[in-house]
């Protein structure tokens, strides 16, 4: 049995784990909320971008041939994958279920003869891929828990750019999604190309656009437009990212914290049995003591 | 005139305004364009420029706005701005 010097060394320890999982918790918690709100924020923005979209799909019927964006490759060759993962650890299963997740795609992909380029976020995934020795085309870190709409842009317009000029057939993004507080799973998004049925098609639902005055010319709105909504769905990617990494962190250190608890609990039983089973056997030695001198 | 309109104004990191309003000017792509009640159904892209609306008090707020859309439908206006700066 140990010894209660080691035991009171264990439960020391023990505590000291528990305030850093802890404040960890609570550091999270905060930030969650944060996200959270932000997730919120967002939301008007694509919804709305998403409107105009469909507002827009009855007078742009017929035009979708003409965008680069819009571009179908009958049998895609490359593609490019951006992957979203943390910075740091302590989450959970936060990074190793996205990564999980894209390493199955790029099989799938590599087994139908679609080589897929990886742009990976978060140094995480970064150090992983480095670990399979699986390629990255390019490795950022920039983004944290307040990634901005300009941060993101700035990555994913050279891509887009690259996919018009015919580089790459497609492109996907693997982040965790944000269902609500209690839910976020990783998925799989394809943003480009855009599915013609989702951005043109779908007027039905609001009377069409042909009552619209459209200014200047429903092709130029419908080409600017377009690539707004693929950057805000991006940043919508990595705000969602952003928000799943602080809950899955927080989960992960309130496990922590009570784990860190329950051993507390254990081994201050075990400190105080051993001292009780200390102090019994010295008095039954100066009993036995007394007695001989007896 | 006759009464106001809604607008609010969407940027990506949230919205920045919303209410009712008797006048927006904002800056499209072939020039300026004022939106007063009861304007028609309208969808435009937004150019570099300001974006002026005028409050039921006759104050003024303003903004620039780099890139964006704007959409009038029922009597609402949303602007929704790729870059948004508040102007005093």
């Amino acid at each position: 049995m140990a010894t209660s010097r080691e035991l009171k060394n264990k439960i020391r320890s023990v505590n000291n784990t528990k305030k850093i999982t802890r404040t960890m918790e609570m550091i999270s918690t905060a930030k969650a909320v944060v996200c959270q709100r932000r997730i919120e924020a967002t939301q008007p923005y694509g919804d709305k971008l998403a409107e105009i979209l469909r507002d827009l799909g009855g007078s742009a019927d017929g035009l979708s041939g003409s965008f680069p964006l819009l571009r179908e490759v009958e049998h895609p060759s490359s593609e490019a994958l951006f992957i979203v993962t943390a910075n740091r650890g302590l989450c959970g299963g936060y990074n190793s279920n996205a990564l999980k997740m894209a390493e199955q795609h790029i099989d799938a992909q590599a087994a139908k003869g679609i080589s897929v380029a990886v742009y990976m976020l978060g140094k995480k995934g970064i150090s992983r891929f480095k670990y399979l020795g699986r390629d990255t085309v390019e490795s950022l870190t920039q983004f944290e828990d307040r990634p901005t709409f300009e941060e993101a842009e700035a990555v994913i317009s050279p891509v887009m750019e690259s996919f018009e000029k015919g580089e790459i057939d497609g492109l996907s993004v693997v982040f965790t999604h944000y269902i609500n507080a209690a839910r976020q799973k990783p998925v799989l998004r394809t943003l480009l190309p855009i599915s013609v049925d989702e951005a043109v098609d779908d007027s039905s639902s609001k009377g069409g656009g042909g009552e619209f005055i459209l200014e200047p010319s429903p092709e130029l709105i419908l080409g600017r437009l377009l690539p707004l909504s693929l950057k805000m769905q991006f940043f919508q990617a990595l705000v969602e990212a952003a928000a799943s990494e602080q809950i899955a962190r927080r989960m992960a250190m309130k496990n922590a914290t009570d784990n860190a608890e329950e051993m507390a609990t254990k081994y201050t039983q075990l400190y105080n049995r051993t001292r009780q089973a200390a102090i019994t056997q010295e008095i039954l030695e100066v009993i036995g003591g007394a007695e001989v001198l007896n | 005139m006759a009464g106001t309109l809604r607008c609010s104004v969407l940027s990506p990191d949230g919205e920045v305004f919303d209410g009712e309003v008797s006048f927006v000017e904002a800056h499209a792509l072939d020039g300026r364009l004022g939106i007063l009640p009861g304007h028609a159904p309208l969808i435009t892209a937004l150019g570099e420029g300001p974006l002026r609306v005028t409050l039921e008090n006759s104050e003024d707020r303003k903004w620039s706005v780099s890139g964006g859309f704007l959409e009038v439908l029922a009597n609402h206006v949303s602007v929704v701005a790729e870059g948004l700066r508040e102007q005093e």
